[in-house]
């Protein structure tokens, strides 16, 4: 008999086939006479909706979706090793380097492509150092006209003086994409992209704190498919329309007592990209022990913009600048406000961005308001920027009282997922904190 | 000639414990040499910069982990965890890599100091808008520094500040400019030290070093074979223990004649050129000297840079090294490397790591050596 009820996400089905689409539609954008625009998601893509023939894709998923096909993932760490790319270098940009190499690529559900999808423009963010060098390299072999942006901090330190810089580049920019592509900028689409980008992202806010309720009504490996169209689109009307009706649905989920794991005794947070060649873990954890991951930093802050409430308290949503009343009439006006709004916690700035200082902070406060059990922080070997603040989380977390544990991984590269060994940690973790195994072990 | 920087050096913390008796003034740490050190100098505090000791530490794994963080920081963050940098009053990071900026955090939270300022400098150096972003930042740090030490930081010790520090990097590019020679009149190991030991001293004194060195540098006669002229290629080189071995160990000679790294020439390349705003002379000095791979993007200025010393120094052969897990040297190595094909210079790539397999090394190097002279 489980302990709570559970049933599928209604939505599954149709957010794979966003995510679906939205591969087809970038892959198939030259032929349908539009433009192909890859950017790095931290600090939004949204700058490039004013192109009315833009298809714009967040090159974190793209990435992602590489590395989660192993075979073809392998074979593209294996091109950039061939030339002198070493093996401790970036996941991601090994994935779409070696892409690039081959000229080949995977949509979502495992179809190869005979082209690995050279964008007409692509733009990345100093979020992590190797974040510009990712894309400073695919662009020089690809040829392809780059802008590449200095976020040099984020909050807790977003203030005028960065504002000013940032929207400064943001607004060069677009004229030099506009140059590039040779079409016009129109304002107009922009604007309403930008106003879509905010209640997409405030949305997701709202479906994580849902998530703070026991028992959970979703759980972290789920939320990795649900994280797709405010990474890629969330520019979109389509997005903020299913945003919404995520929300609802896990509204309705929390309402019933709907579970996402039917035998949920252990709330887990973990904090980084996961190994996305072996989430299978995640399965694992809640067979076995009824582990269930309630958040992450990752997950939470990846389609979201969030804060400290009066800057030490809980983590909150960020208001909106729509929220807020910021004039927002004028492309000037929008890209201050989208900077503004995502130098936040959001994305991946909490890892990095002068936010190293606050991190274990952030952490341990999403352990606390989801309610954790317990912490498995994933020391991502195939993110350095990730990795390296991870050992100060654990530490936060567990002098809090909360047992939290590092266990090593790569968010790309399968040859680094030792699945054995992971297993066996979690197996000694739960022991040690006397969690039931659910199952009878294996001899 | 130069032993007296090598002595300094190797005793560091005492000339630190010393200056501060001598003086009464305060030290304060920096990690990466973007932190501007003109406005410390002027707020007559002595810059020391951060470094390791080649020596394992136990204490760092538990806030860095020893299978991602880079060698250097973690060695540079366990002698403060052990201790040795207990006389510093403050701490300073001007932005770079990811390692560098853990480094700061876990220093700032576990080994708590009187004064800790995160500078935010800008990750590249070509962005529009960035010298005037930086010269906000560092107006910031001006104003912390103004009320840490309780008074006013003037334009007058403002000057005071670039002028020393202009004048300690034209004395060591002259210095430099003797390792032009066909037989070099500097080695690898003594430019060093001579480089290394100015960023834990006293700029003035070592000015003062300095100058004596260059009346007697001329006439110096070199009883050395100079062998195959050497360029070291990477991060922060406190390395001695290999320079003294490529330059003394080798069975085959080799000196190392200039470098591209931020203990030597990269620091040094370039000075502070005076304008009524003193913060935006510092920022433009700082945005316009030669990058670390860090902030070299998305033009590559580090190429052309490197390509130029090559000819300068007359370079046979190229030296990359790179601390464990160093990416952002890792990501340009490669590019590097292709390029230094092209030219048809030799290259060897080493990783280094807290301690280093010397043994290793000299094998490794004295096959590169063998390839350069023809004899093989």
């Amino acid at each position: 008999m489980s302990k709570y009820k559970t049933e599928p996400m209604k939505l599954w089905k149709r957010i794979k086939e966003f995510k679906q689409n939205h591969f087809k539609e970038y892959h198939e954008a030259h032929k349908n006479g539009r433009l192909r625009f890859l950017g790095a998601t931290a600090l939004s893509i949204s700058q490039y909706t004013g192109f009315e023939n833009a298809v714009i894709m967040g090159s974190e998923p793209f990435a992602a979706n590489i590395a989660f096909w192993k075979d073809f993932g392998l074979k593209c760490m294996e091109e950039c090793e061939r030339r002198g790319m070493t093996r401790e270098l970036c996941g991601y940009s090994k994935c779409v380097w070696g892409a690039q190499f081959l000229n080949k690529n995977i949509m979502p559900d495992g179809t190869m492509l005979s082209e690995w999808g050279k964008p007409d423009f692509a733009s990345s963010f100093s979020l992590a150092p190797c974040h510009c060098k990712w894309f400073q390299i695919l662009c020089e072999n690809s040829d392809t006209p780059m802008y590449l942006f200095d976020l040099t901090k984020a909050y807790p330190y977003n203030d005028e003086n960065l504002i000013k810089y940032m929207t400064g580049q943001m607004l060069d920019c677009i004229e030099q994409a506009e140059k590039a592509v040779g079409q016009p900028f129109i304002d107009e689409l922009f604007i309403k992209g930008v106003k879509n980008e905010f209640k997409s992202y405030r949305t997701w806010c709202d479906i994580m704190i849902l998530n703070q309720t026991i028992p959970a009504p979703l759980d972290e490996k789920t939320i990795f498919s649900f994280i797709v169209p405010n990474l890629t689109k969330a520019y979109g009307d389509d997005t903020v329309a299913l945003m919404q009706e995520l929300k609802e649905e896990v509204q309705d989920r929390v309402n019933r007592g709907i579970a996402a794991v039917a035998n949920e005794q252990f709330r887990i947070i973990t904090d980084a990209i996961p190994p996305w060649p072996a989430l299978e873990l995640y399965r694992y954890l809640e067979r076995e022990y009824g582990g269930v991951v309630v958040g992450s930093p990752y997950v939470i802050c990846l389609c979201g913009s969030w804060k400290f409430e009066n800057d030490k308290g809980d983590l909150i949503p960020t208001p909106t600048p729509v929220e807020l009343g910021m004039p927002l009439t004028t492309r000037e006006e929008v890209a201050r406000a989208l900077v503004w709004y995502r130098s936040h916690f959001s994305t991946e700035t909490p890892y990095n961005i002068a936010c190293g200082e606050v991190l274990h902070e952030l952490t341990l406060k999403i352990a606390k308001q989801w309610h954790a059990d317990g912490g498995m922080l994933h020391q991502n070997i195939g993110c350095t920027m990730q990795a390296l603040g991870s050992m100060e989380s654990r530490n936060a977390v567990a002098e809090a009282g909360i047992p939290c544990m590092n266990y090593e991984g790569n968010d790309a590269d399968s040859r680094e997922i030792d699945l054995t060994n992971m297993k066996r940690k979690f197996d000694i973790f739960f022991e040690a904190n006397n969690v039931k195994r659910l199952t009878k072990k294996a001899a | 000639m130069f032993e007296k920087f090598s002595e300094i050096l190797t005793n560091r913390h005492e000339y630190a414990r010393d200056w501060k008796k001598r003086t009464g003034g305060k030290v304060v740490g920096f990690f990466c040499s973007y932190a501007p050190e003109e406005p410390l100098k002027a707020a007559g505090i002595l810059p020391v910069r951060i470094i390791g000791g080649h020596k394992s530490s136990d204490k760092v794994g538990k806030y860095i982990a020893p299978n991602i963080g880079c060698s250097f920081c973690r060695d540079a963050l366990g002698r403060g965890l052990e201790g040795d940098y207990d006389y510093l009053d403050g701490i300073v990071q001007g932005q770079t890599c990811l390692h560098t900026g853990e480094a700061f955090w876990v220093w700032q939270k576990h080994l708590p100091v009187k004064f800790s300022y995160f500078l935010a400098v800008p990750h590249s150096t070509q962005t529009i808008g960035r010298e005037e972003y930086l010269a906000v930042e560092y107006a910031k740090f001006k104003t912390a520094l103004e009320k840490w030490i309780g008074k006013e930081i003037t334009n007058e010790d403002l000057d005071r500040g670039i002028e020393s520090y202009n004048t300690n990097r034209q004395l060591i590019r002259q210095i430099f400019e003797f390792r032009q020679q066909d037989n070099p009149l500097v080695t690898g190991s003594e430019a060093l030290d001579l480089a290394l030991s100015g960023q834990i001293m006293d700029r003035d004194e070592h000015n003062a070093m300095m100058k004596e060195v260059l009346k007697k540098l001329p006439d110096r006669k070199m009883d050395r074979d100079p062998g195959t002229r050497i360029m070291i290629i990477g991060s922060v080189n406190t390395d001695r223990e290999f320079m003294h071995m490529v330059e003394h160990e080798c069975d085959l000679p080799a000196t190392i004649v200039i470098d591209d790294t931020c203990t030597g020439i990269r620091y040094n390349f370039n000075d502070v050129n005076p304008q009524e705003d003193r913060l935006m002379a510092i920022s433009l000095r700082y945005n316009h000297r030669p990058p670390c791979p860090n902030k070299d993007w998305p033009r590559r200025r580090r190429i052309p840079f490197i390509k130029h010393l090559i000819k300068t120094y007359k370079v046979d052969a190229v030296i990359l090294f790179n601390h464990k897990f160093c990416q952002p040297h890792q990501l340009d190595n490669a590019v590097i490397e292709r390029e230094m094909k092209a030219m048809g210079i030799p290259t060897l790539t080493l990783e280094f790591d807290i301690r280093i397999p010397i043994g290793q090394f000299r094998t490794r190097v004295e096959a590169m050596l063998e390839t350069t002279m023809d004899i093989i």
